[in-house]
């Protein structure tokens, strides 16, 4: 790229330098609306981000053991709460039980596998539920796991309105990312309001939905379309959620943000800014929010694993403590910061303290925590705000035009446009326009990896199936059956869904099981369609 | 064998991993080296990938896993290629797959291994060095 060519990483155009009259840099104020500059004027004096690494593999004691571990070497939630944030595994996320044909070679791997309340229970051994901020990294499959939460809540006497953390619980940004097995996208839609309207009336304190732009960015989109889109789909969530007849100001607060940082560290950090000003701006104009606290837009950040490389895994250490920095500067309420491995594999229990201590390091030995905003009133900053904020404007106009969300998805326009976008970026990549540092420039002729890296154990996939069968053996049959059917007729019927699923719970029928009843009843959505479209 | 003057590849994610964007990648990537490419998309079985295969008379399979299913999940696309008298179809896997995990596949008969990073000029040339050379010339 020349000197007097450069662009950021989403293609937004830069010069060599910036002025007072290049942007609006006005009198915004930390902890006001809009909150450009972030949600708290304290910053992060009274509560600094919480660590949530994301975490999970193997039977749920493992995973219980890797949450202990983070714990012990800093990992901490608000206010002293242990800090939980759970990936499950392929087959968890795509509603398949452990024991289910597809599931084989999969179990386990990648996630934590969880088929039943009694898996629940053993993940959660030993934690007092009202001490934690979980995590549920699960989408179609989350008010399922979520009402399994609640049933395990309920049977050790603890009270819903104890209960913290946050179920992801957004699947519509999966028909075009993770790709798990899908509802019809209405359908989805409204089985995850159901799953809001619940947790509203029920277990309050608990946030339902993250609307995830970490996956739309780890797919290829450039930042415009990562806070665009996923705009566009919270938009929709809270239309659905109105027309049920939910008040806004009583769900918004509930519904989280989740973005990426990742390798241009200044666009990333007004990326988050042009976020969260659009967020509050549309709250207000759009669905007459007039309480200023719901409009604060919480934030996920998960520093960008698709920056890491295999390449001398070392190096990522570097990408991960700048991308920590960029995250903080942002001012995120959250995060989860990748390991050093995160190319090869899961992390180890080394990679994984690693990246707590990058926290901690960032935390404490740079000055990061003492100023709400710092970059606030950059000239540069405050430009590239305003101009990502313009082209989301125009990016989110884009989808209301081709229909709408819906319409949008069932027509592969996010996955097409990404497709794009990603393949763009790959040949500056390619070409050498772009540099990775040990990659495409400054490589090893011998190629070192790390010494230890995580393998999927074997025995996991037995004794996994071997539970789930001696479970589906063991239970009241009649009773499982007679939740099944429940399921499925309230499912035909449109009626709430949470009540259903949390007795089935306790009747010990299997997550495979919910999501096959719901799937009787309303159908499953083709993905060949979309791909065809796209490839 | 495909009577066509371009290279057939078929592409697919065996499993319930749905990381597809390197595969995307390549598949745009072969588009733009003169190839012809069918993406099958995300949770192909063998059955699928090898039915595909046949029908289309493909030169080439190419399967993307960063779930750690590479190994018992390309065994079976490999039985069942050759179950289908197509054995001598060659068969590239790419994603993350540890390198002690090469020779595992390697002992399948799998042509390539191809992780993150790997140039796409040096999958393009090993295809083509893969297939026969006369006919690639017509492409």
């Amino acid at each position: 790229m020349s000197s007097d060519d450069r662009t950021t990483i989403s293609g937004i155009p830069l010069k060599p330098h910036y002025e007072r009259a290049d942007g609006t840099a006005g009198d915004e104020v930390p902890g006001q609306p809009p909150f450009t500059r972030g949600i708290f004027a304290e910053g992060y004096r009274q509560q600094p981000w919480m660590e949530s690494l994301a975490c999970g593999y193997g039977l749920p004691e493992e995973t219980n053991q890797r949450v202990r571990y983070l714990a012990k070497v800093g990992q901490a939630g608000y206010g002293g709460r242990m800090s939980i944030n759970l990936v499950f595994d392929r087959p968890t996320f795509c509603g398949l039980d452990s024991d289910d044909p597809l599931a084989e070679s999969e179990v386990g791997n990648v996630g934590v596998a969880v088929d039943s309340l009694d898996d629940m229970a053993r993940l959660f051994d030993g934690f007092d539920l009202d001490k934690l901020n979980v995590g549920f990294i699960v989408d179609r499959s989350g008010p399922m796991i979520m009402a399994m939460y609640i049933a395990l809540a309920d049977s050790l006497g603890i009270a819903r309105d104890s209960l913290r953390g946050i179920v992801c619980n957004n699947p519509l940004t999966d028909f075009y990312c993770s790709k798990t097995p899908m509802f019809p996208p209405r359908d989805c839609l409204r089985l995850m309001v159901d799953c809001i309207e619940f947790c509203a009336a029920e277990v309050p304190r608990f946030n339902v939905a993250r609307i995830n732009g970490y996956n739309t960015r780890e797919l290829g989109s450039n930042a415009i379309q990562e806070v665009g889109f996923n705009l566009a789909i919270a938009k929709t969530i809270i239309q659905a959620c109105l027309d049920r007849g939910l008040a806004a100001e009583a769900l918004v607060g509930g519904i989280n943000f989740q973005f990426s940082q990742g390798r241009d560290f200044f666009e990333d950090i007004c990326k988050i800014r042009a976020a969260r000003r659009l967020w509050a701006r549309m709250l207000r104009e759009d669905f007459g929010v007039t309480e200023d606290g719901v409009c604060r837009m919480k934030i996920h950040m998960q520093t960008a694993g698709s920056s890491l490389t295999a390449q001398e895994p070392l190096n990522n250490i570097a990408r991960i403590g700048l991308q920590v920095m960029s995250a903080a500067l942002a001012g995120s309420q959250s995060m989860h910061i990748a390991s050093y491995d995160e190319a090869l594999g899961i992390p180890t229990e080394e990679a994984a303290r690693v990246a707590i201590k990058t926290s901690k390091i960032v935390m404490h030995e740079t000055g990061a925590t003492d100023v709400a905003d710092p970059l606030g009133g950059s000239y540069y900053v405050e430009a590239l705000t305003d101009g990502i904020e313009d082209r989301v404007r125009a990016e989110m106009a884009r989808v209301e035009q081709l229909g709408g969300v819906i319409k949008a998805l069932e027509t592969g326009y996010f996955e097409q446009e990404i497709a794009n976008e990603a393949y763009r970026l790959h040949q500056q990549f390619d070409s050498g326009e772009r540099l990775t540092v040990g990659v495409n420039c400054y490589r090893e002729q011998e190629v070192r990896g790390v010494g230890e890296i995580f393998r999927p154990d074997p025995k996991v996939s037995r004794t996994a199936i071997a539970r789930v069968r001696e479970l589906k053996a063991g239970r009241d049959q009649a009773e499982a059956k007679r939740q099944i059917a429940a399921i499925e007729a309230a499912a035909a019927a449109g009626q709430p869904m949470m009540p259903r699923y949390i007795e089935a719970a306790r009747a010990r029928v299997t997550l495979g099981e919910m999501i096959g009843a719901v799937e009787a009843a309303v159908g499953r959505f083709d993905y060949a369609a979309i791909t065809a479209n796209v490839a | 064998m495909n009577e066509g003057s371009m290279v057939r590849v078929l592409l697919a994610k065996p499993g319930l991993d749905t990381h597809e964007s390197g595969i995307k990648l390549l598949a745009a990537a072969l588009r733009d080296a003169g190839m012809e490419v069918i993406y099958l998309g995300v949770f192909q079985t063998a059955d699928s990938i090898v039915r595909t295969a046949v029908e289309e008379d493909v030169d080439l399979i190419g399967l993307s896993y960063l779930n750690g299913g590479h190994q018992a999940l390309t065994a079976t696309v490999i039985e069942a290629l050759a179950a289908a008298g197509a054995a001598d179809k060659p068969v590239l896997c790419g994603g993350i797959i540890p390198e002690d995990d090469i020779a595992g596949l390697t002992a399948l008969g799998v042509a390539g291994v191809y992780g993150p990073g790997t140039p796409m000029a040096r999958i393009i040339a090993d295809i083509r060095d893969l297939l026969d050379p006369s006919r690639i010339s017509r492409g």
